[in-house]
């Protein structure tokens, strides 16, 4: 907590503004993203946001008093949340980057283009 | 004032890679100058798990996105589609999806089968050759047989089409279309020394594995071994000429700004269509006020893009599509050769996209009101994760003159060099074709079993494909330069890159880049006792 710039009460606004943009999923798979510790992500590519914070303003809020903060916001809790680990398990994946261990993938049937070699010709002579 | 060379190559992507390596038999003192650096593979976005974000960061395809030292301003203002490109050893091959079709024998008598364009001064038998030289120097994986093309072999299997793939092609086989494993150039196995493509995704941001065949791991290792010397960080301001009106060098900048002169025999342009017409157009002189190699007024005209399309479907089942090369599944060229009952003449391609991560997923659904903040957010999300496709078209596009680059008044690069200038308006009958591709393109999709088909036309970032600004033919009045590349005005004085292109075909066109750059080098080593006769 003591790495990001904001205050604990800062803090505290924040992680309830996030789990009102992205609440965790009914079935408790996915996370809020306000669990996530975006803080300090947040901070760095939103410096404008830290001063709206004060008094722990609620989406409707922050979005009458500062409605120029929100569409970055939306914008920026997005990528941090889905590209976050948990929320990547959670879909499915595996967390990680996709180098250095990459991906397998079906071959596909290349059989079924027989019906395609069958039409025949498609280029003109010339 | 640095030792004079016998060839001096302008830019090391795609065509300067292949000319130099082709060249470097001769035992001829070979310099490249690039304005770019040599990449870092293990610096690629996909090593890092904020990969999706750098597409609108250092590996975005815009260069006034990513606004690097490297990098030129284009005034793409003036177009509804914006130039894309990449500045590095390699070029645009760092960032290309790695498509790697060949033109059809169609796309060089355009002026006699339908009677528009012109016709080019070589034909596909004489490129044939060049193509399957290529083909084994980049490692083009790939099915022999298709039916849209001469007979041709792959140099490795196919790229796996996975289950997004099989799915779009049972939209075409319901349709009874034509589709096949696209030609790509993706080391699908070892191959020269580079990995096995391992299904990272992205090609689009550099590949960390080695295995999509940009020139820097394919053509320029070879070439350096053989002694051609690369010189990065060196962008060229102007070609100048001699007394006797042939090239002697150029005034370049180095990496720290420097200006320096660099004197050769031959200089091959290899800048793309829009940097070769942008140098020509910079380096003017008394002979040539209008800008080098210009007195048929036709350098930086009949510029051509590819107007693409950019289609999405949302499906019910997962597609796995955020696995595998990025565009190189299969293409379907059933609509490539005119059908005037169509509309328009010429035709286009569908060539399939793979789907999105789960970053892009979230700003695509954002952008497309199709994901709102809030309470149903999750269950929104979950009708798009890993259920879109993407399918995109390639349209042919017909030079015009009025589609043309010229320098800015006022932009100018790092260096102080006025900026290129993009003036351009999509053809009608290129309108035609977008509007008759989206239609079949969003019944293949649905015969794929989408339920739901997005487009846009045109793609506006899809300016990657660059041709026609010096273009070849017989006829020092209508062409820039001769059918092997040699500019009729200045005769050691060449040109490799997608400017000479006649027409643009409808497909991607740096297999047709590279094999004309092998052309040509050939026609130099066939012809170095009377080069400039």
């Amino acid at each position: 907590m003591s790495d990001t710039p904001y205050t604990e009460q800062e803090q505290c606004a924040l992680a309830a503004l996030l789990d009102t943009l992205i609440p965790a999923s009914e079935d408790g798979r996915l996370p809020g993203a306000g669990s996530l510790g975006l803080a300090k992500p947040l901070a760095a590519k939103l410096p404008d946001l830290q001063p709206a914070l004060a008094g722990g303003p609620g989406l409707e809020e922050l979005s009458q008093e500062h409605p120029e903060l929100l569409p970055g916001l939306v914008f920026q809790t997005y990528v941090h949340y889905y590209q976050h680990p948990q929320v990547q398990e959670a879909l499915g994946l595996e967390g990680r980057p996709p180098h250095p261990l990459g991906y397998t993938l079906e071959d596909g049937d290349l059989g079924r283009l027989q019906a395609v070699r069958q039409r025949g010709r498609l280029y003109r002579e010339v | 004032m640095e030792e004079a060379v016998d060839v001096l190559i302008i830019d090391a992507g795609a065509s300067g890679a292949a000319i130099a390596w082709s060249l470097a038999e001769t035992r001829m003192k070979i310099l490249c100058l690039e304005q770019g650096e040599w990449m870092d593979p293990a610096r690629y976005p996909t090593t890092r798990s904020d990969w999706e974000m750098e597409r609108f960061g250092a590996f975005g395809l815009s260069p006034n996105g990513r606004g690097c030292r490297e990098d030129y301003p284009v005034n793409d203002d003036d177009s509804p589609i914006k130039v894309s490109n990449f500045n590095a050893v390699g070029g645009s091959t760092i960032l290309y999806a790695a498509h790697f079709p060949r033109l059809h024998p169609s796309d060089f008598r355009v002026r006699t089968l339908d009677g528009v364009a012109e016709d080019w001064p070589l034909d596909y038998a004489t490129l044939e050759p060049w193509y399957d030289l290529n083909a084994r120097m980049m490692g083009v994986a790939g099915l022999a047989g298709d039916p849209a093309y001469p007979p041709k072999q792959p140099t490795l299997p196919p790229v796996p089409l996975g289950r997004l793939g099989e799915t779009l092609a049972r939209g075409f086989d319901r349709l009874g279309w034509h589709w096949w494993p696209s030609d790509s150039a993706i080391a699908t196995r070892e191959y020269k020394g580079r990995a096995q493509c391992i299904n990272l995704g992205p090609c689009i941001m550099g590949c960390a594995q080695g295995a999509k065949a940009s020139t820097d791991v394919t053509y320029w290792p070879a070439a350096v071994r053989a002694g051609v010397e690369l010189r990065t960080g060196a962008r060229v301001r102007e070609i100048t000429l001699g007394p006797d009106g042939m090239a002697d060098g150029v005034v370049y900048f180095d990496a720290e700004g420097n200006e320096r002169r660099q004197r050769a025999e031959i200089v091959v342009l290899a800048c793309n269509g829009v940097g070769t017409p942008r140098l020509l157009l910079n380096s003017r002189s008394r002979h040539f006020p209008d800008g080098l190699a210009n007195h048929s007024g036709l350098v930086g005209k009949n510029l051509m893009f590819h107007p693409y399309a950019m289609l999405t479907g949302l499906f019910d089942e997962p597609l796995e599509g955020y696995k595998g090369p990025t565009g190189c599944s299969i293409i379907s060229q059933e609509f490539y050769e005119t059908d005037a009952a169509r509309g328009f003449l010429r035709g286009y391609s569908f060539e399939m996209l793979r789907g999105m991560g789960p970053v892009s997923t979230a700003l695509w659904g954002m952008a497309s009101g199709r994901l709102a903040p809030g309470a149903g957010h999750h269950e929104a999300y979950a009708k798009l994760w890993d259920r879109s496709a993407g399918m995109v078209v390639i349209c042919e596009d017909l030079p015009e003159e009025h589609n043309r680059v010229t320098l800015d008044p006022e932009r100018v690069d790092a260096d102080g060099i006025p900026a290129p200038r993009i003036h351009y308006r999509l053809g009608e009958n290129s309108r035609k074709m977008l509007d008759h591709a989206v239609a079949r393109g969003s019944e293949a999709l649905e015969a794929a079993g989408a339920k739901e088909c997005s487009s846009e036309a045109p793609l506006p970032p899809a300016g990657w494909h660059l041709m026609g600004t010096a273009r070849m033919g017989t006829d020092p009045e209508r062409s820039v330069v001769n059918p092997w590349g040699r500019c009729h005005d200045v005769k050691n004085l060449f040109i490799v890159d997608g400017s000479v292109f006649v027409t643009a075909g409808g497909v991607n066109p740096t297999n047709t880049i590279q094999a004309l750059a092998l052309y040509v080098a050939d026609t130099i080593k066939q012809n170095l006792a009377n080069l400039f006769d």
